[in-house]
């Protein structure tokens, strides 16, 4: 595929199938090409554990590495089931 | 002596310690309780003297545990006293976040611990208003936002770097402690009482970064979901119960991030955006999250053929985006969020099962400009994450 292959919009709007799958996607209020992501609620602790960069207004920003989620050696059991990162009611870390 | 809190029927068992009930009384002023002489019975949650400090015992606990002061004593029954009271109240959602009362609405700012809560907490209170709670408020049906009555716990010493008028109001308002921890002694007007409730207005995600001037900036909905959605205790809940209701306040409710050092200076700048009808929303660009480690491995073999979605998810919109949650019990609880260019893609997967360059070629047309061997290469990409996540399927190995 060549750097701006296709480009030719007239294709689309000639082709009926196309004209329905271009108003199938509805972007039509989404003002620039953002590149499509799928992010999983378990990815969740991925963030606590490497950080994250939030984007705004073209400026990139690491969000700071959060406290880890990771419990004082006696605290409860647990209020986590595996694919959420889920916060403890926190007592006091260690004496 | 058994303390009985209001709303949970699980009494606490404080074995000839006043000066933990005290400390409990105070760390919690806003939450009726009564006291009542222990009878023969066992106590699951039970504390008691043990040398210098104490040792407590609770179901959430393998074993007993030994505490040191009156201070951490308190802070140790209090989280027992949440989780019991959450569920005894079903229809209560405990949200992990700080919370002040702005005019007539709530801003909620939930995060991790040692993200800032607390401070924060403190510094809305320092302002002179009125905080709901400093880690856990409850949301209600109605979408409201309940306190608990316990007050903000800060952990001691103080950053120096805090402003001095923040540390002078710490010091004026101390409450139990220790060398660790310090709760706030908050006036009746300061701190609101058990079951006091408020509409929610704003969720605010922080970012503390030393030196930075405060700066507040518009969010997507689905970000403050997302953070809504990993930061409550509704852990045994199932997706779609937990997700509904936080959809739904996403919807009225803006989401901002607080970039700031100056706590007090956050708060003149969340106040001001409350005050603001349209809040930040005038500010420029919308944001996204990204996911730092995010590239998936592309197996362009198996990517070959047309795909459609797999049955078995419901898909949530919130503004541009789309949550998709499992209908299925083998995926019971499974999550994921597709931002807007991805929500499109499965909009058209939907309309007709295509492979990954026809998708690609149609969002060229969509956005021309937009390099097309970028575009082919992001939406590759989005199809390997959509299969692996189980949500779109192969149809046939042909293009």
């Amino acid at each position: 595929m060549s750097e701006h292959e296709p480009t030719d919009s007239r294709k689309g709007l000639n082709d009926p199938r196309r004209r329905k799958l271009l108003a199938a996607l509805g972007l039509g209020g989404v003002a620039a090409y953002v590149a499509p992501t799928l992010f999983s609620l378990g990815q969740a602790q991925a963030w606590h554990d490497e950080g994250i960069v939030i984007e705004i207004g073209g400026r990139r920003h690491r969000r700071q590495r959060r406290g880890s989620y990771s419990r004082p050696s006696y605290s409860r059991p647990s209020y986590s089931r595996p694919s959420y990162s889920r916060p403890s009611y926190s007592r006091p870390s260690r004496w | 002596m058994d303390i009985v809190w209001q709303g949970m029927s699980l009494p606490m068992r404080l074995d000839a310690v006043p000066e933990v009930e005290e400390a409990l009384a105070a760390a919690a002023p806003g939450w009726p309780q009564r006291r009542r002489v222990s009878d023969a019975s066992t106590a699951p949650i039970h504390l008691w003297r043990r040398g210098d400090g104490y040792c407590q015992t609770s179901p959430a606990l393998s074993r007993s545990l030994p505490i040191p002061t009156a201070a951490s004593a308190a802070c140790s029954l209090l989280a027992d006293l949440i989780p019991n009271f959450l569920l005894e109240q079903p229809d209560l959602m405990g949200l992990h976040c700080g919370s002040a009362l702005v005019g007539k609405r709530l801003v909620l700012f939930p995060e991790a611990h040692r993200a800032g809560k607390s401070t924060l907490s403190a510094a809305f209170a320092c302002a002179g208003y009125r905080v709901f709670g400093d880690d856990v408020l409850a949301l209600d049906a109605a979408g409201e936002g309940m306190a608990l009555g316990i007050a903000p716990r800060l952990r001691v010493p103080l950053p120096a770097s805090l402003p001095a008028a923040f540390s002078a109001y710490v010091e004026a308002h101390r409450g139990p402690g220790d060398d660790r921890y310090q709760y706030l002694s908050l006036s009746a007007a300061q701190l609101a009482r058990h079951g006091e409730r408020a509409p929610v207005g704003a969720i605010v995600l922080l970012e503390r970064e030393p030196g930075a001037a405060a700066e507040l900036l518009p969010l997507a909905p689905g970000d403050g979901l997302l953070q809504l959605l990993c930061q409550n205790f509704a852990a045994d809940w199932p997706a779609e119960p937990l997700l509904a209701p936080l959809l739904e306040l996403m919807k009225r409710v803006p989401c901002w991030l607080l970039r700031y050092a100056d706590p007090l200076e956050a708060v003149d700048m969340v106040v001001e955006a409350m005050r603001q009808p349209a809040g930040v929303a005038a500010l420029p660009a919308s944001s996204r999250w990204q996911v730092a480690h995010s590239a998936a491995e592309v197996d362009e073999v198996a990517l070959a053929g047309r795909w459609r979605p797999t049955t078995g998810w419901r898909a949530r919109p919130l503004g541009d985006e789309l949550f998709m949650i499992s209908t299925l019990a083998e995926r019971a609880g499974e999550v994921h969020r597709l931002n807007p260019v991805a929500a499109g893609i499965w909009r058209l997967l939907n309309c007709e099962p295509l492979g990954a360059d026809e998708t690609a070629g149609l969002l060229v047309e969509a956005f021309p400009g937009v390099p097309a061997r970028r575009v082919a290469a992001d939406t590759r990409r989005l199809f390997a994450e959509l299969s692996r996540a189980g949500l779109i399927q192969r149809i046939s190995s042909q293009p």
